[in-house]
């Protein structure tokens, strides 16, 4: 067994091994009794150090085999020995867990046992947490009693150990046939990491066939601490997420997903923004990715919002001076909110590690080549409106007479509210204080477009 | 010539290894766990997922936190008090139960944690400030609490930490982990605790997913450790909560197993039982776990399974 003091008690029953050949042998004999006993003590060391330590786990590809898959479980239920009832399952195992307090690194959704009424869910990651998904507000206005369902709040993994289900109202993705039922971590994400980035930027899959070769990936590409692969190396794409044909889901992914996140980015931004630096080159835009299941949500010829579509000088100038309601003194060099976030107009991965911070010391707004996208507007796992959008839509105030709208806060205007206490609102804008906004702050469409 | 003794230098060194495994489980207790009930009330099973679960060893009572409100359980695993629906009390995330029967609640509001004393029926009585904490523990934020033998033992389960403070919140002494596990400071917020216990010794025994290992820091400083990751028995896929029987065996949880696995004192496998599934007896993603003066032990999963009991039995 691989126990410390087990290790030590076979090494030095081997060292003492050797003695007994130093004792009795000499010339050829002893030397072979050394040799054997050498092979003996690697073959042992060996034995051993296959269970060594890991901690990065991920590292930008494959994972510890055995953080995911159990080789001789009994009774496994679910399939390619996942154990687990299905692969979401398997990644909360790690993902989720209770007893956190606050933003926890990796934990992308609060567990239940975490969330009372009246708390919201804990986890201030970029993408979102999903514990949003089991948060349902119930609110009575102008006599009419509404319900604000969870699964509105964002991707609704089916994690059946976890109690995440599928999408009661959309069967399919909106504005594609990808099946709702079908959708898990897995769907957006490589859990063994097949696309990476090279030393001269670009990026390749994983070779899938015999014969094949890929770099080797060395780390995580994900972060702005990330190291710069040399000739020869790779690190992972971004956090894992599929591409470059990948059609192992029923839908292909023909770009790349290009961003780079501070190192820590589950935090809340009570002071300090967590700012996400998204990229876009070619057909590697956020808005061609999210159209691999969402190609109506995109098309030109449909009657939606622009995405990968460059801001222009009218919305960089909007941008850049909109601080909050009322007021648009704001400056390019302080513009950056990320509750409104835009992909800079390149794929130069030095560039962006230099723009993503959580320490506000990279506040630039955009330039007019940078682009609009899904993520502008959206969180990708999750947020506390419907539509896991970043702000409420669902009224015209996300400020009221300078609080967040809750039923304890401002409760004669409860189509504000939507059921929640002011502090949940708070949480669902990432914890920023109220003063961050207008007095009476109205939708931040309103960051691109300055119309309040 | 030269292969075949390769080949026996190998073989040999394999028969070494398992020798090892075969004595040291031969030696050991075979050690089992028969299903005995889910906790329940007067409407059923729990079905909560993920909550925390504790013992009191003085009265044999069972406390299962979820979502804010505090149960408690006989002797029979009946439901026969709560209290903390509402929060008054701050988010409650940890509870334990001190020689006298006081409760007590780790408690955070407004991102500030305390630890409300509470009398048997939750009603507060005074609150436990931290004091006299040092510099590089100012910052400790704990989410786990557990009560032995006069002590608090607090600790930080991402940020790494583990502080035992006395009864009025005294700092006595503290320990950084990350050091202590050969981790550097980076890693911090890469690596949590999982499962966190405290044995009768004052030994801390702690489990740590992402490096498939438990550690155990004796009451002198000295860390320990076993395990190795592997889907076999006896090696580790996600270990999460741990606690030690009666006869100082080291009880771990396998979330993706979904087993309970057994280690005896001197870290050699013993047995594992438990299998993912869905009948009584079963588990689906176990978490936490407790275990009582007549090795009872009390996991609880998701799944909406509420809080499995077993019985160890040692034959």
């Amino acid at each position: 067994m691989g126990v410390n003091r087990t290790e030590s008690e076979v090494i030095a029953h081997n060292t003492g091994r050797q003695g007994f050949y130093d004792v009795i042998s000499e010339g050829r004999l002893f030397m072979r009794g050394v040799k054997f006993g050498l092979v003996v003590l690697a073959a042992v060391l060996f034995t051993l150090a296959l269970g060594g330590l890991a901690y990065a786990f991920h590292s930008g590809g494959v994972a510890e085999c055995g953080g995911c898959h159990s080789m001789h479980s009994p009774k496994a239920g679910g399939s390619f020995l996942l154990v687990g009832g299905d692969a979401s399952s398997a990644c909360l195992t790690c993902h989720m867990h209770a007893g956190d307090t606050g933003p926890s690194s990796y934990h992308i959704a609060t567990a239940d046992a975490d969330m009372p009424a009246g708390i919201a869910p804990l986890q201030r990651t970029p993408g979102g947490d999903f514990g949003w998904l089991r948060k349902s507000y119930t609110f009575t206005v102008r006599g009419t009693t509404s319900t604000e369902d969870g699964q509105t709040h964002g991707h609704n993994i089916v994690a059946v150990d976890t109690s995440f289900a599928a999408d009661t109202a959309n069967t399919t993705a909106p504005g594609g046939t990808f099946s709702s039922a079908q959708l898990g971590c897995q769907s957006c994400h490589e859990p063994h990491g097949g696309v990476r980035r090279l030393a001269d930027g670009s990026y390749v899959r994983q070779s899938a066939t015999a014969g094949g070769t890929t770099n080797p990936i060395i780390a995580s590409g994900s972060y702005n601490n990330s190291p710069i692969p040399l000739a020869g190396q790779a690190v992972g794409g971004y956090r894992l997420l599929r591409g470059l044909g990948d059609n192992t889901q029923g839908v292909t992914f023909t770009g790349v997903a290009i961003a780079v996140a501070p190192s820590t980015y589950n935090r809340t931004e009570a002071t300090t923004q967590t700012r996400v630096a998204y990229g876009a080159t070619g057909i590697n835009t956020w808005g061609n990715w999210c159209a691999t299941c969402h190609p109506d949500m995109h098309s030109s010829g449909n009657y939606v919002h622009p995405v990968d579509q460059s801001l222009g000088s009218t919305v960089q100038i909007a941008y850049n001076a909109y601080v909050k309601t009322g007021d648009l003194t704001g400056t390019a060099a302080t513009s950056f909110t990320s509750l409104v976030p835009f992909a800079e107009n390149t794929g130069d991965i030095a560039t962006l590690q230099a723009h993503a911070q959580n320490n506000d010391t990279y506040l630039n707004g955009p330039g007019s080549s940078d682009k609009v996208m899904c993520l502008s507007c959206h969180r990708a796992h999750a947020s506390g409106w419907p539509e896991a959008l970043r702000w409420n839509m669902e009224g015209e105030f996300m400020v009221y007479n300078s609080l967040y709208p809750g039923t304890d806060t401002t409760p004669t205007v409860p189509q504000f509210a939507r059921g929640r206490l002011g502090a949940e609102t708070q949480a669902a804008y990432y914890d920023r204080p109220v003063t961050k906004f207008g007095s009476y702050q109205r939708v931040l469409c309103n960051k691109c477009h300055a119309k309040d | 010539m030269q292969i075949c003794l390769i080949l026996r230098a190998i073989l040999i060194a394999l028969a070494i290894t398992a020798a090892g495994v075969s004595v040291s489980s031969a030696a050991a207790q075979p050690v089992r766990g028969s299903f005995l009930y889910a906790l329940a009330g007067f409407t059923g099973p729990l079905r909560e997922n993920f909550s925390r679960v504790v013992s009191d060893r003085e009265r044999n009572e069972v406390y299962v936190l979820y979502q804010n409100i505090v149960r408690i359980f006989n002797d029979s695993g009946m439901e026969i008090y709560r209290f903390g629906e509402d929060l008054d009390l701050g988010q409650i995330v940890d509870v334990a139960i001190d020689r006298d029967g006081d409760i007590l609640l780790l408690t955070y509001r407004d991102s500030q944690s305390a630890i409300v004393r509470c009398n048997y029926r939750g009603e507060p009585k005074s609150t436990i400030e931290f004091k006299n904490f040092p510099a590089e523990f100012m910052d400790f934020t704990p989410n786990r609490m557990i009560y032995r033998q006069g002590s608090l033992y607090l600790a930080s389960i991402m940020g790494m930490k583990l502080v035992i403070a006395d009864l009025v919140g005294n700092f006595e002494r503290g320990y950084d982990l990350l050091p202590l596990f050969d981790l550097e400071e980076k890693d911090r917020g890469n690596v949590e605790i999982s499962g966190f216990y405290v044995d009768a010794d004052g030994n801390v025994v702690m489990t740590v997913p992402v490096l498939f290992r438990a550690y155990v820091l004796s009451s002198d400083g000295a860390l320990t450790s076993f395990g190795k990751p592997g889907g076999a028995p006896g090696r580790f896929n996600i270990v999460a909560g741990v606690v030690r029987d009666s006869k100082k065996n080291y009880l771990v949880i396998d979330r993706l197993k979904g087993s309970v696995l057994v280690f005896d004192r001197n870290f050699n496998f013993v047995s594992q039982f438990g299998v993912r599934g869905y009948k009584p007896g079963d588990l689906v993603y176990p978490n936490d776990l407790a275990i009582d003066t007549t090795d009872r032990i009390y996991v609880t999963q998701m799944g909406r399974r509420g809080v499995s009991v077993y019985k160890l039995n040692y034959n």
